[in-house]
């Protein structure tokens, strides 16, 4: 991997993704902190991978599947909801 | 005084406790019959605040039982309440919550470690049953039992099922337990282990008795060299040496091993870890629990008003780093890379359990820092402490953290591994430790 | 309209439960937020578990579309946030999909499939005080959530609108003839369609639901955007939406502003081994598709190929229909002329589809039986059917009740002589050689005993009378 600049626009573009809002002094101190983290990754070119799979379980699970059946769950789903209308629940508009 | 009063003193001095049961309900007998049991505060039990240590889940009632708290209540156990820990367990000194803060009980300027840190306290200093329910994603168990001086058993990675745990990092999370003993520590995590229905992950095999402890005889002990040496204190070294001499002397067979990638499992651990978080943490944004704002703007607009209030810094740099590493462009670099090293890490443990039962090294480089200590350190520096514990983590493996003594007078932890499913070879092992 | 399409096509699969919960998919009448659980609610410490029915559906899919099931698959978790999503990111295929390639014939036109996946449905978005774009705010319903789909994606290989909606209407019967989706339910398929003219960009028209819309939209947008490119300004590539109550696409987002999804294996699921022998289990209990069928109805009951590519076209419930008809009522070729002619043209009057109506293969035999006694008139029938559609009613019984039945010749000569009597214009013209006027005495014959005479027998038995006479 190359050498990863982590810049301010960079930062912000992660925040954005991950709907959070940085003030300036934040976006500074992680700017700072994500270049030394990532720098410290890096290390990873070290290790020769040709040819080895990902290891997406530490552990081999297989096949774990679920018959069609189905069985309601008895809870209130709404207990939970600060705003809810007629059963719905209130959201954000989308524009 | 009852055993939640007695609790409550020893909150008021240590502050391990996030929200406490209003009374301990114990159903019928069972094998935890008489025993209490604290939950870590990511595992969810039905009615009882779970914050996870985050503000973003302050206030939020789970509506039903993680499969562990529903297995240790069928056993007789009483749920004492939910002990504090790193949001979302992200630390390694349990300082990272808006919550609680644990102190250490060797020394209250110093931290329990973490991220469970207040399972790790509270098992120190309760005078009365109990065991504590607590997980370990890079070694938030081992980390804190070492540096209070309890027993900490991490099992093999899908051994206990996670229906109900708060996650952190779906493919390294592990429920585990703490207690004073290993026979206790067994005996909880009897109970909590075997398949489930409601976890896609967890492993068909039978649970053994893992409470049968006795000698295993001519067990092979390796000692992994990269384990050892700089960046570990030498009275720490001294002192896991000293118990592995004493395993020995009582017919042990210990070999040096090598595990070449040990240096690439921090990289490739916190990769992984915070690629899975990330997307994990997405989830709390504002609707259906936990914190919830004014309707207010668009979408993105609330759910990052409410994302930026409930999220502190720690789980915010995690969650950006994450996303960094699973983007178009650095995937492949990162998140894919670090899978591939992470088979490599895994290989090298198969290879040494070839030859040897169980692995011994120091569960942690150094005693419990002081928390005017750690205030100097960069987040780096807080990820390379678990540089120790997060290669077994990654490979899934089971491990123990036994005290084995002190230095600078704070506990010290010998921390044994095992292939996976060896609990029972381990706890033995443990066991013996312990006698020593 | 001519243009370059392709499609991403979402069905929702019938089964009973969703994709990752033991929810009931049976949602449709259900009160909001009350068909859900902590799965598909995304609640902290719940985890997924997969639906083996729905691994079926979607390699019998698969299956019809030629397409090839990879030996191993994987799900993944595709990251977005939005309000319909219970956890921001949804559990869909991107690695290894259920299936790569395959093709469906469209009037003899090849068009690739380039994959078949699975992922779960999002939530349902109501949109108060306005559309997608100016609504002021938003009520979720989460019943939907967690709801299984199946995705296939077509190669660019749509050449026109039309060929859009033959290629969807071909997709939906393959896929009603499968078991694996309810047409009847406007919101089971949805479509995100990829539209390119000559000399223009790419532009997604998402989320377009049911294929009459599709086309609608299609339209719409190619005329857009050669309105566009003829004034010589630049399609933009974007995201649309279709409004399918104004018929009009509107600009969702720009390209540039499109989200990095940032794709992870989904840890909470294992892989998932699809063993050849599961495959050709199912691949030889595979219903029968409809071009077999309209193959098999043609050789077995010899009808037209015309008329059994419309009755399988019409859908799985007609085609059951007409067989179960056939064992009813031996005259197969009858049973297709009257159902293609009459009983379809009477279901399409009243707006009807089979499945709405009372209409029995047991009754509409019936029909055809009345006929062949003598009941009844052919032309009778076809009046008659109407009612008979609109109302489900035994036609036997429908004839008892108004007298409908034929006339005895006895009965009819009485009338004939009558008329003849009332209009002795008609027969001296007659004589003197204008053959119109029989056909006006026949006429007025007819309207006097309504439908109760079949024209044949009146113009036989008039003619007899001005013999006579």
């Amino acid at each position: 991997m190359a050498r990863i600049a982590v810049s301010r626009d960079l930062v912000l573009t992660l925040a954005k993704a991950a709907r959070l809002v940085l003030s300036d002094e934040e976006t500074e101190r992680y700017t700072q902190q994500l270049n030394v983290i990532l720098d410290a990754f890096r290390e990873l070119d070290e290790v020769s991978t040709e040819g080895v799979e990902p290891s997406y379980h530490p552990i081999e699970i297989e096949d774990k599947l679920r018959e069609d059946m189905p069985e309601a769950w008895i809870w209130d789903p709404l207990a939970n909801v600060e705003d809810t209308e007629d059963k719905y629940i209130r959201g954000p508009k989308i524009k | 005084m009852s055993i939640l009063d007695r609790v409550r003193v020893l909150d008021e001095e240590y502050h391990f406790i996030n929200t406490l049961a209003e009374r301990i309900d114990v159903e019928p007998d069972g094998k935890l019959k008489g025993y209490t049991v604290s939950v870590k505060d990511n595992i969810c039990v039905k009615g009882m605040q779970s914050t996870a240590g985050s503000k973003i889940l302050e206030g939020y009632i789970p509506p039903f039982d993680a499969t562990v708290i529903s297995k240790c209540r069928a056993e007789g156990a009483g749920i004492l309440g939910k002990t504090t820990q790193d949001e979302f367990g992200f630390g390694t000194f349990n300082i990272n919550t808006p919550y609680q803060r644990p102190l250490n009980p060797h020394d209250p300027e110093r931290s329990t470690g973490g991220s469970s840190g207040g399972a790790a306290c509270l098992t120190a200093v309760a005078d009365f049953p109990h065991i504590a329910l607590s997980e370990s994603t890079g070694g938030s168990i081992s980390c804190p039992a070492s540096w209070c001086g309890v027993v900490g058993v991490t099992p093999t990675y899908g051994r206990v099922s996670r229906w109900g745990l708060i996650d952190y990092a779906n493919s390294l999370d592990k429920i585990g337990v703490m207690a004073k003993t290993v026979g206790e520590a067994a005996l909880l995590l009897e109970v909590i282990s075997g398949p489930d229905r409601y976890d896609s992950t967890v492993l068909d095999a039978p649970v053994p008795k893992y409470t049968e402890l006795d000698q295993i005889k001519g067990l092979r002990v390796g000692v992994p060299k990269e384990y050892f040496g700089e960046g570990v204190d030498s009275e720490v070294e001294e002192l896991v040496w000293a118990a592995i001499k004493g395993l020995e002397s009582k017919g042990a067979k210990v070999s040096e091993v090598s595990l070449p990638h040990t240096k690439y499992s921090l990289s490739s651990y916190y990769i992984i870890a915070m690629a899975e978080a990330s997307t994990n943490l997405a989830k709390f944004s504002g609707l259906r629990y936990g914190l919830q704002e004014t309707i207010e703007g668009d979408f993105n607009q609330y759910f990052s008003r409410v994302r930026t209030l409930g999220l502190g810094a720690e789980a915010k740099r995690r969650v950006m780093l994450g996303t960094f590493t699973r983007m178009a462009g650095y995937r492949d670099a990162y998140y894919l890379k670090a899978l591939k090293v992470r088979t490599r890490v895994i290989e090298d443990f198969k290879r040494a359990f070839k030859d040897v039962d169980v692995l011994a090294a120091p569960a942690m480089p150094v005693v419990a820092p002081r928390f005017d200590e750690i205030e100097q350190l960069e987040p780096i520096h807080h990820y390379m402490m678990d540089v120790l514990t997060v290669a077994p983590n990654l490979a899934g493996i089971p491990m123990v953290s036994v005290p084995c003594g002190s230095a600078h007078g704070m506990p010290v932890g010998l921390h044994l591994m095992a292939d996976h499913l060896e609990e029972h070879k381990l706890l033995k092992a443990a066991w013996e430790a312990e006698q020593l | 309209m001519k243009a370059t399409i392709g499609l991403e096509i979402h069905v929702q699969l019938d089964t009973r439960s969703k994709l990752f919960c033991r929810c009931s998919t049976d949602i449709d009448d259900a009160e909001p937020n009350s068909v859900v659980c902590p799965i598909c609610l995304g609640y902290p410490g719940s985890k997924p578990m997969l639906n083996q029915r729905a691994i079926e559906h979607g390699i019998r899919v698969a299956q019809a579309l030629e397409s090839k099931v990879m030996p191993v698959i994987r799900f993944s978790r595709k990251n977005y946030f939005y309000p319909d999503m219970s956890k921001n990111f949804q559990i869909t295929q991107y690695e290894v999909p259920l299936a790569e390639g395959g093709y469906l014939l469209v009037t003899g036109h090849r068009i690739g499939i380039t994959r078949v996946h699975l992922e779960e449905d999002p939530a349902k978005l109501v949109h108060v005080g306005g559309g997608i774009t100016s609504a002021r705010e938003t009520l979720i319903d989460y019943n939907r959530a967690g709801v299984p789909l199946v995705e296939i994606v077509t190669e660019p290989d749509i050449r026109s609108t039309e060929e859009a909606r033959d290629f969807l209407k071909k997709l939906s019967l393959i896929l009603e003839h499968l078991g694996a989706y309810d047409p009847h339910n406007e919101g089971s398929l949805r479509v995100d369609a990829n539209v390119s003219i000559e000399g223009g960009n790419r532009v997604e028209v998402k989320n377009i639901t049911g294929f009459r819309n599709v086309e609608k939209a299609l339209n719409y947008e190619v005329v857009r955007q050669t309105s566009a490119v003829n004034m010589g300004m630049p399609v933009v590539r974007e995201t649309r939406h279709f409004d399918a109550e104004t018929g009009v696409t509107s600009t969702l987002r720009l390209k540039e502003q499109e989200e990095d999804y940032g794709y992870i294996a989904e840890p909470d699921l294992t892989q998932i081994h699809i063993a050849s022998e599961w495959v050709e289990a199912l691949r030889a209990s595979m219903p029968e598709l409809p071009d077999q069928r309209i193959q098999r109805l043609v050789d077995e009951y010899g009808i037209t190929r015309f008329q059994s590519d419309i009755i399988v076209n019409t859908g799985l419930r007609m085609s059951q229909f007409y067989e179960e008809s056939c064992r009813l009522y031996s005259d197969a070729k009858n049973v297709a002329n009257w159902l293609v002619t009459y009983l379809l043209k009477s279901l399409n009057f009243e707006s009807m589809i089979l499945e709405e109506s009372n209409v029995r293969p047991e009754t509409f035999t019936e029909l055809l039986v009345l006929i062949d006694e003598g009941t009844i008139s052919e032309r009778l029938a076809k009046e008659l059917i109407k009612y008979y559609v609109k109302t489900g009613k035994s036609p036997r019984k429908i004839v008892e009740e108004n007298n409908l039945d034929l006339l005895p010749v006895d009965d009819l000569r009485v009338v004939v002589s009558e008329v003849v009597d009332e209009n002795q214009k008609a027969v001296e013209d007659y004589r003197s050689g204008k053959a119109k006027a029989a056909e006006y005495l026949i006429g007025q014959v007819l309207r006097r005993v309504r439908a109760r005479a079949s024209a044949g027998v009146v113009r036989e038995l008039v003619l007899e009378a001005l013999k006579e006479n």
